[in-house]
């Protein structure tokens, strides 16, 4: 196992309240090997609070790489980082809701005061069966997860501030195996009112972003409705060759029966049936991907809340 | 332990019950008679499946062979070269200690429904030696009765009670990312046990598993 590290590029960008941001290129991770911790105690973020296992076989399987979409983050405002998970032909990792099995990849992230990360955004997986009725949803190839850094106004803009995060997987094909990688890297604060300068990766958080669901809201959502019919919720599209409902882990909402039978359809409708337990709920959430009769996708956010009653008298 | 008598009354109980379903089956639908396909799955409430599986040792054990003596059964489906499952084998003994502390009223036994074209066939034999492990470990290696009661993973765990019905179903603890303290982890295993032993209803009856799939061939 070798680990590759390109080294951060600086250039100087200057404006004419400020100092110095920094470019910043992939840093490859494999294993994790922490660097040891530079001098400055400022913009650093907390010790890990556990050690990180090297050597998973898991490791093996998956290269784990950092992006910024900008050379620096806006004090007062938010920037996007991406952690970018390479999976090696044969085998795959896992959804936020990782399905009947797996697990989903985590991002565990360490950083220094008055910055904040929140939650990733995730692409639209596929579905893989397997023989036992055994549903989970996965990522093949390369995954993007895109996350939204939000920086204190109280950070002076010049400042570096360093972010670690410690990402864990299960990786599989037909056995499993767990990995994890240490990621850290160096990002320069500007001022909220300077505009960022995009880095060469830029382009692929742009791409990332048009596929990413539209909430239903959104004006390329309107032919999709989602309604209750008692305990089952029809999602309709008009012109839809094809649907697809991936629901939310369970831990965010009420989980749908039947789902390897009524979580795809050819067709332009689709009955997900639900128990009890979605009665009342305040949300009700997934992602349909639907292919028109055209041949584009459609993916939208469906977050509804739950039915009232089980059976219209 | 139980007498070649219980044994035999348990076989006995299992033909009977076997030619009982297929009179039932035959001459009328199963639709006309208000029975799905899904009345030999196990759902939580009702009674558990009832089954004959061998051991790694070649000996047959029936499940109501167990509950007809009044003891509460736990079923542990288990792959040993399963992550998930060496987790609760390697770096706690979660299986093993669970099955020790309650070793007079539960009987613990493993399955493994992994088919035999797998990589993971056959890993119980060491798995067994390695980890010490004492209760009996089922082959299913046709997964017929991985597919009854419906596991999905590895641990993937049901709790019978000494009536014979399903009370438990789904994963051995709260914690699938190892990430809690010990004071917030819930072992829902040993959590039904202490209910049904105090004669409480199982306050959390289904839970999601959480392990790498069942290796079923189909």
């Amino acid at each position: 196992m070798h680990q590759d590290r390109t080294g951060a590029r600086r250039c100087r960008c200057w404006n004419a309240l400020l100092t110095r941001g920094f470019a910043f290129l992939a840093v490859f991770a494999l294993l994790p090997a922490p660097m040891g911790f530079s001098q400055s105690t400022k913009g650093e973020p907390p010790a890990a609070v556990s050690p990180v296992p090297k050597n998973l076989p898991g490791n093996a399987y998956v290269k784990v790489r950092v992006m910024s979409e900008e050379t620096t983050l806006p004090a007062g405002g938010t920037g996007y980082i991406a952690i970018q998970v390479k999976v090696v032909d044969g085998w795959h990792v896992y959804w936020r809701n990782n399905g009947d099995s797996g697990a989903p990849v985590v991002v565990d992230w360490r950083v220094p005061e008055g910055v904040t990360i929140g939650e990733c955004q995730w692409p639209v997986p596929k579905r893989y069966a397997q023989p036992g009725d055994i549903l989970d949803y996965i990522f093949e190839g390369s995954v993007i997860l895109i996350f939204p850094v939000t920086v204190s106004a109280d950070i002076a803009p010049g400042t570096e501030i360093t972010i670690g995060g410690y990402v864990q997987w299960l990786v599989c094909s037909d056995v499993c195996v767990p990995g994890a990688a240490e990621i850290r890297f160096p990002i320069g604060i500007r001022s909220a009112s300077e505009s960022g300068k995009q880095t060469p990766f830029a382009k692929v958080f742009a791409e990332e972003r048009g596929q990413h669901p539209i909430p239903m809201t959104d004006p390329a959502a309107k032919i999709v409705s989602a309604t209750w019919d008692e305990l089952a919720l029809v999602i309709r599209c008009e012109g839809a060759k094809s649907m697809t409902f991936f629901p939310y882990e369970a831990f965010v909402t009420p989980q749908p029966k039947e789902i390897l039978k009524s979580g795809h359809v050819e067709g332009a409708e689709m009955k997900i049936p639900y128990d009890e337990k979605a009665l009342g709920a305040a949300h009700v959430v997934g992602v349909v991907e639907i292919t028109k009769s055209d041949g584009s996708i459609v993916r939208v956010l469906i977050d509804v809340p739950g039915p009232e009653k089980a059976v219209t008298e | 332990m139980r007498t070649k008598k219980g044994l035999f009354a348990g076989v006995l109980a299992a033909a009977a019950s076997a030619v009982a379903f297929v009179a039932v089956q035959s001459p009328v639908s199963a639709e006309q008679m208000g029975l799905s396909q899904d009345a030999q799955k196990a759902k939580v409430g009702s009674p558990a499946p009832d089954f004959v599986l061998k051991d790694t040792t070649g000996k047959e054990h029936t499940l109501s062979g167990y509950t007809s003596e009044g003891k509460i059964v736990v079923l542990e489906w288990t792959n040993p070269n399963c992550p998930y499952v060496k987790r609760h084998y390697e770096k706690y003994t979660t299986m093993k200690d669970t099955a020790a502390a309650y070793k007079d009223k539960v009987v613990w036994l493993a399955v493994n429904s992994t088919n035999p074209k797998h990589k993971d066939f056959g890993a119980e034999k060491d798995a067994i030696k390695q980890w010490g492990i004492e209760y009996p470990v089922l082959i299913d290696s046709d997964g017929k009765v991985g597919k009854m009661y419906e596991a999905k993973t590895t641990p993937h765990m049901y709790v019978i009670n000494s009536e014979g019905i399903l009370v438990y179903a789904g994963a051995i603890d709260n914690d699938a990312q190892d990430k809690l303290e010990a004071d917030k982890k819930v072992n829902y295993v040993k959590q039904a046990i202490e209910e049904l032993l105090k004669g409480e209803t199982v306050s959390q009856p289904e839970t999601k598993p959480y392990g790498c799939g069942v290796k079923y061939a189909s």
